[in-house]
Parts: structure tokens; C-alpha cells; sequence
């Protein structure tokens, strides 16, 4: 009896409060490359409709893949790695041109336009989520 | 007893005055004088560098032409591509052809970049690009001439990255620096801006 007055209680908090991270991985997207050009870049859109999430780890077919960010403070364009990347609870983290981004490196064969590429983005929560990347012409967006 | 603390006092003064003649005049007060910064007049001029078909390149044939150069590097696959995508768009919306205004690339990296990756990445964007690179020391004498900064950063597995000046410079038609754009301004002020330099 007690036990089950217990539940009633906990269950409305349950029902408000998202106890775990729902993660959707929109619109990758990724410029074509010259050929020998080793490295390229890969944009998303990071979407949470849970709780707090980090994104741990990216991997891709193409190539080494590392996350990195760009900013341009003082007029200087830096590129640094990042180990992790949090993407908050009911939220969404854009990787963007100009800024966070999944850089890959070592490319196999160069970027095509209308080809695509495949990519894993793992959550610290959530574990892996694969989706497939569209390559665009350079000047396409 | 009251001359005593008026000589106190007027003692007391002179050490404020003395410390505050000491804080306006001393050299760690006035800004460090930036290795790369020109007046804005004097930037740009006549450069050498080498194009991508291996030859020599001489901005006389740029004469008369307005264009926009951008310091960059073909290992950059975020913002030396936006840079360029962005040239190669609003190019597009001015409307007056690929004409208008040349879209200059010039690497900052010339360890790396010879004439062929330079020459494929210009290629990348449907529309004249004119890849750039040269010796270390034409491309040295470049970036002094337009104020570049650039330097090498280190990266995972022994690889390196090049930090650099992210700005597009835009010269006119008599080869006088006009104005530069940055990466974080709309594109509407980037169009007035490439209007001065076509018109």
C-alpha cells in the first residue's frame, strides 16, 4: 500500500521532467573537395527534445574525423579541437560554417558533389546515432 | 602641532603626485605597438608571387581590374571554403557578371600549397578564382604588404594548422585599398562595400 502511494506520487514529476536525451541529427552537409586536397568539413544540425547530452566522439567512412571549431576573434581564423561538445537539454547546437565542425582529415578520395558520405556521431547518453552526409558543390551554400 | 601636520600633509601630496607622474609616464601604460599593423594607405602594391600553372605571377595583370584577395590555405576546410563560397555568391548577386571584381587566393602555407593544389582549389567554386602561392619569401613579403598575420598551429598526429588573418581585402580599379570584409558582416554591407571598389 505504501509503496504504490509512492508511485502515484513520483509519477506527474516523471511525466514533466524528460529523464533522458532525444537526440536527432539533421541536414548533414559537407562541401565537395579538390582533388588532393586531404582534409573537408562536415556541418549539422544537432537536434534534443530530452535531457542534457555531450557529443563524445565523431567518425566518419571518408576519413579520420575530429571536432573542431573555428572563430575569428581579433581577425584571426583559429582552428582548434574540441573533446567534447555539450548540446543542451530541449535545445539544439548548429555546426556551422565559420564555427564548430566536424573536420575530417586524411580523405580516401576526394568529396564529390551529389555523393554522399556516412557518419557517426556518439553521445555520451544516447550511444551512437549514424546518419548519411550530402556533398554539395563548394559554392552551393 | 598644527605646523607639524600641515608639513605631513604637503609631504603626503608630493608621493600622490610623484606616483601619479610615474603611472601616466610609464612605458607599460602606452599599447604595444603591433608588428603587422600599416597605416591604411600603404596597403597592398605591386606583388610577385607564382600561379597555378607554375609561372610567375605579377599583379600587373591585375591592373585596372578591382578584386578582392583572401589569405588562405588549401589543408582549410572551413573557413578559407566559406570565404570563398561567400566571394564567389555575392559576386553573383552584384549581377554584373564574373568581370566585376577578380576573387584572389593566396596561400599562406607555401610548404604545402604549390601551384597544383592551389590551382585545384580555386577550381572548386564554378567561377574564376585565381589561386595564388610563391616562395616562402614572396609570400612573406605578401603578407607584410597587406598586414597578414599567419602562424602555424600544431595538431593531432604531428599535422599543423595555420592560424590567419581572416579578412578579405577589396582594391579598386587604380589598385587603392578600399575596405575590408569580414567574416561575421551581412551580406548587404559586403555588397555596399564590393560596390565601392566596381564602380
Amino acid at each position: 500500500m505504501r509503496i504504490s502511494l509512492m508511485l502515484i506520487a513520483a509519477a506527474p514529476l516523471a511525466s514533466c521532467a524528460p529523464t533522458a536525451p532525444q537526440i536527432e541529427v539533421r541536414d548533414a552537409w559537407a562541401r565537395a573537395t579538390a582533388p588532393g586536397q586531404p582534409s573537408g568539413a562536415i556541418y549539422a544540425t544537432i537536434v534534443n527534445r530530452g535531457s542534457a547530452d555531450r557529443l563524445v566522439g565523431v567518425a566518419s567512412d571518408a576519413g579520420t574525423a575530429m571536432l573542431h571549431s573555428s572563430d575569428s576573434a581579433d581577425g584571426v581564423a583559429r582552428m582548434r579541437m574540441l573533446s567534447e561538445l555539450p548540446v543542451p537539454a530541449s535545445g539544439e547546437v548548429a555546426l556551422a560554417p565559420g564555427g564548430t565542425h566536424i573536420m575530417l582529415t586524411g580523405l580516401k578520395a576526394p568529396l564529390t558533389a551529389g555523393s554522399d558520405i556516412g557518419l557517426t556521431l556518439r553521445f555520451a547518453e544516447t550511444g551512437p546515432r549514424s546518419v548519411r552526409v550530402a556533398v554539395v558543390a563548394p559554392g552551393a551554400r | 602641532m598644527l605646523g607639524k601636520l600641515r608639513f605631513i600633509l604637503w609631504g603626503l601630496v608630493l608621493v600622490a603626485a610623484a606616483a601619479l607622474a610615474f603611472l601616466l609616464t610609464s612605458p607599460a601604460r602606452l599599447p604595444a605597438p603591433r608588428e603587422t599593423e600599416l597605416p591604411l594607405a600603404s596597403i597592398g602594391g605591386p606583388f610577385t608571387l607564382v600561379g597555378a600553372d607554375g609561372r610567375t605571377f605579377s599583379s600587373a595583370k591585375l591592373a585596372g581590374k578591382p578584386f578582392a584577395i583572401f589569405f588562405g590555405f588549401t589543408h582549410c576546410p572551413d573557413v578559407c571554403p566559406t570565404t570563398l563560397a561567400r566571394l564567389a555568391r555575392l559576386r553573383r548577386q552584384l549581377g554584373q557578371g564574373d568581370e566585376a571584381f577578380a576573387i584572389v587566393f593566396v596561400s599562406v602555407d607555401p610548404e604545402r600549397d604549390g601551384p597544383a593544389e592551389v590551382g585545384a582549389y580555386a577550381k572548386l567554386f564554378d567561377t574564376p578564382v585565381i589561386g595564388l602561392t610563391g616562395s616562402v619569401a614572396q609570400i612573406k613579403q605578401v603578407k607584410k604588404q597587406y598586414a597578414v598575420f599567419s602562424a602555424k598551429a600544431p595538431q593531432a598526429g604531428g599535422d599543423y594548422s595555420v592560424d590567419h588573418t581572416g579578412s578579405v581585402f577589396l582594391i579598386d580599379r587604380a589598385g587603392k585599398f578600399v575596405a575590408t570584409l569580414a567574416p561575421d558582416e551581412n551580406d548587404a554591407v559586403a555588397l555596399e562595400k564590393l560596390k565601392r571598389i566596381v564602380g
